[in-house]
C-alpha cells in the first residue's frame, strides 16, 4: 500500500506492507535511528515520535495509521528553535545518562513545552510517565523541563509548527 | 494478514459482510498489535477503520451524549462536552495506560477487546452506556451491560462494528461517581481492582474490573445496600460481594487481596455517598 | 559551582549518539539464540520444519564449536550451547542466522524441539531452603573480638529474611554484532557490554585456534547496564562470533524484550538468617550468626564473587565484637543469576538493617539508639578484622538525622497515625559499601591505563572501563584535566578497544573512578613531574617534535594490604564508601499501598569530581532500590516469568519521592566508589518505614501492597 505523510516536515511516500510498525519503517527506511526499540509493548516511550502533532508510542502504530498525516522524530525536532531549547536545558542540567531513552523524552517533553506548558512538577511528571528512564531517577529531567518553561517564559516563544 | 482500507463506513460494512471468517478491526491500534506480537492473528482480515470521520467525534443531543467509537481516549478526557456533563469520565481516564498510549487508542477498541480489566468500562457500566451497533442490514442498541456474555466473548456478531457509545443524561446524580481503579503502579498500569460508584435518588448503581470474566454491574451489592442503607453489616456487605466477584490469583495479584480492596473501597464509596 | 557538561550528552539528547542496534553494515545477516523452554531435562529431537530452504540459513551447535564449549567465568561451569542437557529454561541450543529478520523468526517459530523433562527445582524459596541444593564449598568468616559470650543473660533473635530476583531493566536491550575477516583470521565484535576484555576472552575460547585475532570494541553508546552486561555478553558475543565464522557475513544478535528478561542473568534470590544476642538494658550486640545463601541459578559462573562481598557486607554497618558469617551458593534450574548493582550487598544490607530494627522493638530501643549503640566507629573491627579508619559513618548518621528531622518527624507521625486514616512512617538506615575488587582481586587484575599526548596538546584516555551511561568518561577526562591543566574539551576518552586500550579491568564493583581515575590521576602527576612543567599544553605545542607520545602504569596494591581467601580475613576493601538514609513514606490502608515520600541521602564518597554525575548515580541507584523493594518481580510460584514491561513495573515519573542528597568529606583527595552504594540502602529504610506506617514487620521484599495486606491479615490472627 502506498502511505503518504509529511516526515519532519517533508513530504514523503512509501510502498510497503501497510501493518508494518512505524518505528521499523523510520529506522529501516529513513534511517531515522533515534526511534528507538526498548520494550515492543508501548510501555517505556523510547519509540516516542509526534504523530500529527501527539506523543504515540511508534512500536504499536501500523503506518497505515500515518497515510496522510505527520511524523516528527527526535531528528527533526531537534533541528528547531524550541527543539534546541529543550536539548539546551537537558545540558545545562547534565540530565542524560545512558541516553537511550532520551530521544522519547525529547518527543514528550517538546509537546508538552510546546502546548501552553506549566511548570507545575505534577503535570509536567503526568505528561512524561509514559516513558520509563532507567539511569536517573527523572529528578533532572524533570529540572530541565522546569527550566525550559522558565526560559519559555521570558523569552515568548511562540507556539511551533514543524 | 490482508488489510482492507475502506472508503467510507458503507463500505467498511460491506466488507465486514462479505469477508468470510474472523475479521479485525484496526482502529488504534494498542491492543491489536499486541495480539500480533503475540502471533494470535497469521491470515485472518484486518479492516481498518480510523480513518474514518462518521466514527470519531463528542456530540450530544437532549437525551444523551454520543462518543464515536474511534473517538481516542485523550479526545474523550480532553472534550468540553465531556468535562462539562460527564467530568468524572474524563478524570477517570487521566490514568489511563500512559498520555501517548492514550492519545491512539480508542474507547470502542478498549470496550471490544474486551479484556476483564479494560479500564473505560467500569464507569460507563455505572452511567448505563449503550453501544451503538451497526451492520449492512441493522442497527441496534446494546446496553453495555449486555455486551459480555463470558471471558471475551461479546455479542458483536461478524458482520458488526461498534458505531458510538451513548451515554444518557439522565445521570445528573444528587451524588458524583466515585472511581478508582487499583494498579500496581499509577501510570502505564493494567488494573488490579476497578471500582465504579454512584448514588442515584434513592439507588446505587456499582460496577467492579478486574474481578470477573468481565467488568460487570454489583447487583447483589446493589441490592443489599438499598435495602439496608440504615443498618449496614460488613459480614453482610461482604457476603454480597462474594455473590457478584469471582476474583482471581494471577502474576499481578492474588484474590484475597482484590476482594479486600474492592470490599474497602466499596466501604469508602458507600461513606462518602451517605455523608453527600 | 557549576558542574561541567558531559561530554556526552548533546549527541544523546538529540538521538544522534549510536546505539548496537544502530549499526547495520551491508550483507548483514540477523542473529537469533534458540534456547531450550523447559526447566530440566533431555534434548529428544530437533526438527526444523520442512517449507523452508535450510540453505539461507546459517546455524552453529556445539558441534560447530572450533575452540572450546565453556563461557569464561570466575567459575568456568556454563557450556555456551547445550549438547542436548537442559539444565533451565532458556540454555542455548543453537545459534541461527539468516539475512532477513522476518523470515528467521518465521521459522524460529515453526522449530519443534522434543524434550524429555525432568523434575526441577524452580521455586526460590525451595531451593534456598534446602541445604540439598547446595553448590561447592561454603564461605565463612569466624570474628571474635571479644569473649565468649553467655547466651543466658541476652535477648536472642532469630529472624530469616528474603528478597527477590531483579531485572536489570537496561533500557537498551542486550546485543551484539560481530564481523569476520577471513584473510587476516581475525574477528572484530561490536556491542552493548561493560567488559570489553571478558568478551574477548570468551570469543577467543569459543573460537580457539580457528581465528588468530580477536578485536572488541563497545558500541559509540551503550544503553544501561547496571551489572546485567557484565557477563551475559560474554555467552552472547562468542555465538554471534561462531555464526559470523560460519556464514562469512556480519551477523548481528538483538534480543526481544522477552528474551533478554527470560534467559539473562538477574540479581540473585537471597535469603539470610541472623541469630543475635543483645544485651537488652544497654541494647549493645554481643554475638551474631549469619546464614546466606544466594540461589545461583543452574550454574555457578560468577556467584562466588557475588557471594563473597555479599558475606563481606552482611555485618552492615555495626560493630559486632563476636560473629560466623556463612555463605552458601545454592543450585536451582533457572537462568545463571549475575551482577546487579551492589552485587550481593544490597541483600546483606536489606537482612541486617531490618533484624536491627527487629532487635530495637524486642528489647524496647528506637531504631536510632540501636543504630547509635552500635554503629561501626573509628578502629572498631568488622568481621573480616579489617579496622575501619575514620568515623564517616558516624558522620553521615547526624547529618542525616539533621536535616531529615528524623526524631520529630518520628514523634509526629505517631501522633499523625493515631488521628488519621491514612498513615505516614519514617526508616533510618546505614549502609557501607567497599570500593574496587574484592580481598586480593585488584591486586589480581593489574590493572593499567594509557595515556596519550599528541601534537596539538590533545589528550588520549585508554581505559577499558565503559560509560555506560555512569558518566566514567566525563569524569575520567576531568581527573586528567584537572591534573595535568590542559582544557577539558582536549581531554578524552578513547572508546574502549581491545586493541587500542590496555586492560584497567571491568565495569564493575565501584571501582572505574576509585581504581582506575586513581591510577590516572598518578599518571597524569607523572608526566607532570617527568616533563618538568606548569603549563603542559604550551610545552607540547612548542616541542611537538617530541610527540605523540605514550604514557602508562599499572595498579600497585598497598603492600600493607592482605586478604586471605580462606579465612576471609584481612583487608578486604581498601576504602568503603559510607552513607545514612531517612525514609519517608505514605501508607494507604485501603489498598495497603506504600508511597515513598521523601528520602535524604548523605554520603561520604570522598572526593565529588562532578557533582551532578553524581547526584545522578544517587537518584537513579535509589530509585532502582525502591523497584526493587516495592514493585519489581520477575518471579511468582507457580507461574512463568514475566515478559515484559507491562508486568515487570518499573518506576515512572509518577512513583518519584523527593531527594535530598549530601555529600561529605568531598574536600577530601581521593574518589571512592559511588555506583552501587545507593542500591544498598534504601530498600530496607522502606521496610523499616512501615513498621511505623502499618505496624507490621515484614522480612521479605518486594513489600507489594499483597504481600502487606497478607501480613496484616496474619497479625491480626
Amino acid at each position: 500500500m502506498k502511505i503518504n505523510f509529511y516526515l519532519n516536515g517533508k513530504e514523503t511516500s512509501i510502498d510497503t506492507d501497510p501493518m508494518r510498525r512505524l518505528l521499523d519503517v523510520l529506522r529501516e527506511d529513513y534511517k531515522l535511528t533515534s526511534v528507538k526499540e526498548s520494550c515492543g509493548e508501548g510501555e517505556c516511550g523510547a519509540c516516542a515520535v509526534l504523530l500529527n502533532d501527539l506523543p504515540v508510542t511508534s512500536c504499536l502504530i501500523n503506518i497505515i495509521q500515518v497515510d496522510g498525516g505527520s511524523v516528527i522524530t527526535a531528528e527533526g525536532i531537534s533541528e528547531t528553535p524550541l527543539g534546541k531549547l529543550i536539548a539546551d536545558c537537558y545540558e545545562e542540567t547534565n540530565a542524560v545518562q545512558c541516553g537511550f531513552c532520551f530521544p522519547g523524552f525529547l518527543v514528550t517533553s517538546y509537546h508538552y513545552l510546546n502546548n501552553n506548558p506549566d511548570l507545575d512538577e505534577d503535570k509536567i511528571k503526568w505528561a512524561l510517565s509514559g516513558n520509563i528512564c532507567r539511569c536517573t531517577g527523572y529528578r533532572k529531567i524533570i529540572d530541565a523541563v522546569q527550566l525550559a518553561c522558565r526560559k519559555l517564559a521570558d523569552q515568548e516563544l511562540k507556539h511551533e509548527s514543524i | 494478514m490482508k488489510v482492507y482500507k475502506p472508503e467510507n463506513l458503507s463500505e467498511a460494512l460491506n466488507l465486514l459482510s462479505d469477508l468470510p471468517g474472523k475479521k479485525f478491526l484496526l482502529a488504534g491500534g494498542s491492543d491489536l498489535n499486541i495480539l500480533i506480537k503475540l502471533g494470535k492473528i497469521s491470515d485472518e482480515a484486518i479492516i481498518f477503520i480510523n480513518h474514518l470521520p462518521e466514527l470519531r467525534g463528542v456530540d450530544m443531543c437532549s437525551t444523551k451524549l454520543i462518543i464515536g467509537a474511534t473517538t481516542t481516549i485523550s479526545e474523550i478526557s480532553s472534550s468540553a462536552i465531556i468535562k462539562e456533563y460527564c467530568p468524572y469520565l474524563a478524570d477517570s481516564l487521566i490514568d489511563f495506560a500512559s498520555p501517548p498510549i492514550a492519545n491512539f487508542a480508542t474507547l470502542a477498541g478498549n470496550i471490544a477487546n474486551s479484556s476483564p480489566t479494560a479500564d473505560t468500562v467500569p464507569l460507563l457500566l455505572v452511567l448505563e452506556a449503550k453501544l451503538v451497533l451497526k451492520s449492512v442490514t441493522t442497527t441496534r442498541i446494546v446496553p453495555l451491560s449486555e455486551f459480555y456474555t463470558g471471558y471475551k466473548k461479546i455479542v458483536l456478531q461478524d458482520d458488526e462494528l461498534i458505531i458510538a457509545i451513548e451515554i444518557p443524561l439522565n445521570f445528573t446524580c444528587k451524588y458524583q461517581p466515585q472511581y478508582i481503579k487499583i494498579g500496581s503502579r499509577t501510570a502505564l498500569t493494567i488494573a488490579k481492582v476497578a471500582l465504579a460508584f454512584v448514588k442515584y435518588e434513592d439507588n446505587f448503581k456499582i460496577a467492579a474490573g478486574s474481578l470477573n470474566e468481565f467488568p460487570r454491574r454489583l447487583y447483589n451489592v446493589e441490592e443489599y445496600i438499598t435495602l439496608h442503607s440504615q443498618d449496614l453489616n460488613d459480614s453482610e456487605l461482604m457476603k454480597a460481594l462474594k455473590k457478584d466477584v469471582t476474583p482471581i490469583s494471577d502474576f499481578r495479584s492474588d484474590k484475597e487481596y482484590r476482594l479486600q480492596v474492592c470490599f474497602n473501597y466499596l466501604q469508602k464509596f458507600i461513606e462518602s455517598a451517605n455523608t453527600d | 559551582m557549576k558542574s561541567k557538561p558531559r561530554k556526552d550528552g548533546l549527541a544523546k539528547i538529540t538521538g544522534k549518539c549510536r546505539f548496537l542496534d544502530d549499526y547495520s553494515p551491508e550483507d548483514m545477516l540477523h542473529g537469533y539464540l534458540l534456547y531450550a523452554t523447559i526447566d530440566k531435562g533431555m534434548i529428544k529431537n530437533i526438527s526444523f520444519p520442512k517449507d523452508y530452504d535450510l540453505n539461507e540459513f546459517t546455524i552453529v551447535q556445539e558441534s560447530d564449536i572450533p575452540g572450546q564449549n565453556i563461557v569464561p567465568e570466575p567459575v568456568s561451569d556454563q557450556p555456551f550451547m547445550t549438547k542436548g542437557e537442559v539444565l533451565h529454561y532458556g540454555q542455548v541450543i543453537m545459534g541461527i542466522a539468516h539475512p532477513e529478520l522476518k523470515a528467521l523468526m518465521s521459522f524460529i517459530s515453526d522449530i519443534k524441539i522434543e524434550y524429555e523433562e525432568e523434575n526441577a527445582i524452580t521455586d526460590v524459596d525451595t531451593c534456598l531452603d534446602d541445604k540439598a541444593f547446595q553448590f561447592g564449598e561454603c564461605m565463612h568468616i569466624s570474628h571474635k573480638d571479644s569473649a565468649k559470650v553467655d547466651p543466658e543473660h541476652l535477648k536472642h533473635i532469630e529472624d530469616v529474611f528474603y528478597t527477590q530476583h531483579q531485572e536489570q531493566a537496561y533500557l537498551e536491550p542486550q546485543g551484539m554484532l560481530a564481523k569476520y575477516d577471513q584473510k587476516n583470521s581475525k574477528i572484530k565484535i561490536t556491542g552493548t557490554m561493560q567488559c570489553p576484555f571478558f568478551v574477548e576472552e570468551a570469543v577467543k575460547k569459543i573460537m580457539g585456534n580457528a581465528v588468530e585475532n580477536v578485536i572488541v570494541e563497545t558500541s559509540e553508546g551503550i544503553g544501561g547496564a547496571f551489572g546485567g552486561k557484565e557477563d551475559f555478553p560474554n555467552l552472547l558475543a562468542g555465538i554471534t562470533a561462531l555464526l559470523a565464522y560460519k556464514a562469512h557475513k556480519p551477523v548481528k544478535i538483538k534480543l526481544e524484550r522477552a528474551d533478554d528478561l527470560l534467559i539473562t542473568t538477574k540479581r540473585h534470590p537471597s535469603r539470610m538468617a541472623i541469630v543475635s544476642y543483645t544485651n537488652a538494658i544497654t541494647g549493645r550486640i554481643k554475638a551474631v550468626n549469619i546464614n546466606y545463601r544466594l540461589d545461583a541459578g543452574a550454574y555457578q559462573t560468577l556467584s562466588p564473587v557475588v557471594l563473597h562481598r555479599g558475606i563481606l557486607h552482611a555485618g552492615g554497618g555495626y560493630c559486632l565484637p563476636r560473629c560466623e558469617i556463612s555463605g552458601f551458593l545454592h543450585q536451582s534450574n533457572t537462568p545463571p543469576n549475575g551482577a546487579f548493582r551492589g552485587f550481593g550487598a544490597p541483600q546483606a544490607i536489606f537482612a541486617i538493617e531490618s533484624h536491627i530494627d527487629n532487635i530495637g522493638k524486642a528489647i524496647g530501643k528506637t531504631p536510632l539508639e540501636m543504630r547509635q549503640i552500635n554503629l561501626l566507629r573509628k578502629n572498631d573491627k568488622m568481621p573480616s578484622g579489617q579496622v575501619v579508619k575514620e568515623d564517616n559513618l558516624h558522620e553521615c548518621l547526624q547529618k542525616v538525622l539533621e536535616i531529615s528531622d528524623y526524631t520529630n518527624k518520628h514523634r509526629q507521625f505517631e501522633q499523625y497515625n493515631k488521628d488519621h486514616k491514612d498513615k505516614k512512617g519514617i526508616g533510618l538506615v546505614v549502609a557501607m559499601h567497599g570500593g574496587g575488587y574484592t580481598g586480593n582481586g585488584e591486586k589480581v587484575l593489574q590493572s593499567k591505563v594509557k595515556m596519550r599526548l599528541k601534537q596539538n596538546a590533545d589528550v588520549q584516555i585508554y581505559v577499558a572501563n565503559v560509560e555506560m551511561g555512569q558518566g566514567a568518561h566525563t569524569t575520567l577526562a576531568q581527573m586528567v584535566n584537572e591534573e595535568l591543566n590542559i582544557p577539558l574539551e582536549k581531554v578524552n576518552v578513547q572508546i574502549p578497544n581491545t586493541s587500542k586500550t590496555p586492560n584497567s579491568g571491568p565495569t564493575v564493583a565501584s571501582r572505574t573512578i576509585y581504581i582506575v581515575g586513581s591510577l590516572l590521576q598518578k599518571l597524569a602527576a607523572q608526566i607532570k613531574a617527568e616533563l618538568k612543567c606548569d603549563d603542559l599544553e604550551n610545552y607540547i605545542l612548542n616541542n611537538q617534535e617530541l610527540f605523540p607520545r605514550d604514557y602508562e602504569l599499572s595498579f600497585q596494591p598497598d603492600p600493607n594490604d592482605n586478604f586471605d581467601d580462606k579465612t576471609n580475613q584481612g583487608i578486604a576493601y581498601h576504602n568503603f564508601s559510607w552513607a545514612a538514609c531517612v525514609v519517608e513514606i505514605d501508607y494507604d490502608p485501603l489498598q495497603y499501598k506504600v508511597k515513598v515520600r521523601k528520602c535524604w541521602n548523605v554520603l561520604d564518597i570522598g572526593r565529588v569530581i562532578n557533582h551532578d554525575i553524581a547526584l545522578g548515580q544517587v537518584y537513579g541507584g535509589v530509585t532502582q532500590a525502591l523497584g526493587w523493594a516495592l514493585t519489581e518481580n520477575i518471579y511468582k510460584k507457580g507461574y512463568p516469568r514475566t515478559q515484559g514491561f507491562t508486568d515487570y513495573t518499573l518506576p515512572t515519573t509518577e512513583d518519584m519521592p523527593e531527594m535530598i542528597v549530601e555529600f561529605i568529606h568531598t574536600d577530601s583527595a581521593l574518589a571512592k566508589g559511588l555506583g552501587e552504594i545507593p542500591m544498598d540502602y534504601p530498600a530496607p529504610a522502606v521496610r523499616n518505614a512501615l513498621i511505623q506506617a502499618a505496624g507490621v514487620f515484614i522480612n521479605d521484599l518486594p513489600l507489594s501492597p499483597e504481600r502487606i495486606y497478607q501480613e496484616i491479615k496474619r497479625s491480626s490472627l
